[in-house]
């Protein structure tokens, strides 16, 4: 019943898929690509040979932004037919995942208490937890339940369905089955510019499932990996899957905006794609935070999605649109319009100690100048398979 | 076993609930047949795999069946599967959309008002 490999694919706590459910997922995975292929450029005609003439005649000037030009889009039946498989895709392939681990539950739940019995790492939760409201309000990404719902006692089903999602999402742009291209793009850029940094103490803010998390303790082997996550099903499944990869991390469900570590207590801190999961208010926090929690000389680096408004065609903004407007991720189209250089001189960090540009992404240690850069995609495109980056340095 | 808990909550998505196409209505419908996709494709691997394993077993694989020659019974057994099957898809789309049905509604209608009047 398993996918491909003698005892599990993945690592051991990973959920496994039967025939038919990896059949499903094979099927959504090809919808999108399909979608991409077969519809993609030609809602980007329909946009720029159509849309935007009529936008033009009625504004009596070319349209700039997306906002501009997505009521007539969204009239538009083809454009509906693309937003409705888009739609589907995001929307059920949870769905079908979260079947898949209904099927195997108390199975992976025997492998989550195994993997834990011994740890190398740790788990500290916080029972009277009160997540943000940028948390709370919404499911993130539509995943049903987001990070913080609690299915059984001691769950962990919001990780494991985190997990397959993700990898499958993502497949080789960021790891495969591990999904860990971020945290290794993070330690990259660690290692090219602050190569004599040699941290002893590294922290993960909204570090998820720990799956950049587990990569950062591969790169700096001697450093006490720490990681804070708000959801406790994520950090249950995260810990047991750290364990069964041999990672000592110590997770502690709490809010990157204010922890309970002590100030300068870490050598870097670092986030992978949470920014866009929260607010301008608490962007700024976490700057804040990461500079408190730095010891002078100490490292600060984020990475998030790519998109950059300034940089980027209608089609491309229009589909970055589509997160915030469909796929809850509210913040996304403000967090790609944000001065990430002003937010950091605004936490104390300063201009000519920090650097904010792309970093192409890596899935194994690779710290070469030539994966960071300024410039945008000539023809105004998302830069897939980079990050956006932020770091500096505490003085 | 695990008792689980708050299945209600994980059964949407809490945010964004856009409707597309004109109503739910017809979302819901795209919905389904993009959904009937999934399913067809399952099956299709099913298939696929059951040809396979037949073949490792020593009997046949997908190369015959795609070499496979119904002979007359098969041909007129798989048309009276295949119309049957038309009517089911495509006669519910017809039932809807065919005008003499519509006028018939309508009749149904005035009759109707004129039995409540």
């Amino acid at each position: 019943m398993l996918r491909n490999a003698p005892d599990h694919y993945g690592h051991a706590v990973m959920p496994q898929a039967n025939h038919d459910e990896q059949a499903l997922e094979d099927h959504f995975l090809a919808l999108r690509e399909w979608t991409a292929r077969n519809l993609d450029p030609l809602d980007r005609r329909l946009l720029d040979e159509v849309v935007v003439p009529e936008v033009a005649e009625a504004l009596g000037r070319a349209p700039g932004k997306s906002s501009e030009v997505r009521r007539a889009l969204e009239a538009e039946p083809f454009h509906q037919y693309w937003l409705t498989l888009t739609l589907a895709y995001q929307d059920r392939m949870w769905h079908a995942i979260d079947e898949s681990i209904d099927r195997q539950y108390d199975t992976l739940a025997e492998e989550v208490n195994k993997h834990v019995a011994a740890p190398l790492g740790s788990l500290r939760l916080a029972p009277d937890f009160v997540a943000p409201r940028y948390i709370t309000a919404i499911d993130n990404h539509r995943m049903p339940g987001s990070y913080m719902v609690d299915t059984a006692e001691d769950d962990f089903r919001a990780g494991a369905l985190y997990d397959r999602f993700s990898s499958t999402y993502l497949r080789n742009f960021n790891g495969g089955w591990k999904n860990d291209g971020r945290g290794h793009t993070v330690a990259s850029h660690v290692l090219d510019f602050y190569p004599d940094l040699k941290p002893k103490r590294i922290l993960d803010l909204g570090c998820s499932i720990g799956q950049s998390t587990v990569a950062l303790a591969a790169a700096f082997p001697e450093a006490e990996i720490y990681g804070v996550d708000v959801g406790a099903p994520m950090l249950r499944y995260g810990h047991a899957r750290a364990e069964a990869l041999g990672a000592a991390i110590h997770f502690s469900q709490q809010n990157a905006e204010c922890t309970d570590f002590s100030d300068g207590s870490f050598d870097l801190v670092c986030s992978a794609a949470v920014l866009h999961e929260t607010s301008t208010k608490a962007m700024r926090a976490i700057f804040k935070e990461s500079h408190r929690l730095l010891r002078p000389g100490g490292v600060m680096v984020h990475v998030d999605v790519p998109a950059r408004h300034e940089h980027l065609g209608l089609w491309d903004q229009m589909r970055l649109d589509w997160e915030s407007h469909y796929n809850n991720e509210p913040f996304m189209t403000v967090l790609a319009r944000t001065d990430w250089m002003e937010v950091a001189k605004a936490a104390g960090f300063a201009e000519e100690k920090t650097a904010v540009g792309y970093r192409r992404g890596v899935r194994e240690l690779d710290p070469k100048r030539e994966d960071f850069f300024t410039k945008g995609h000539p023809e105004g495109r998302t830069m897939l398979g980079s990050w956006y980056a932020c770091s500096s340095v505490k003085d | 076993m695990a008792e689980r808990i708050n299945r209600d909550r994980i059964q949407h998505a809490k945010g964004s609930q856009p409707v597309v196409f004109e109503s739910q209505t017809v979302d819901a419908l795209a919905a389904m047949v993009i959904a009937l996709l999934g399913e067809v494709a399952v099956l299709r691997d099913r298939l696929d795999a059951n040809e396979r394993l037949l073949e490792q077993a020593g009997l046949h694989g997908p190369d015959k069946v795609d070499a496979f020659q119904p002979d007359a019974a098969a041909k007129a057994h798989r048309a009276q599967v295949r119309n049957a099957s038309y009517n089911r898809v495509l006669g519910a789309g017809r039932d809807k959309l065919v005008p003499d049905l519509l006028t018939e509604q309508q009749q149904y209608d005035e009759t109707l008002s004129a039995v409540a009047d």
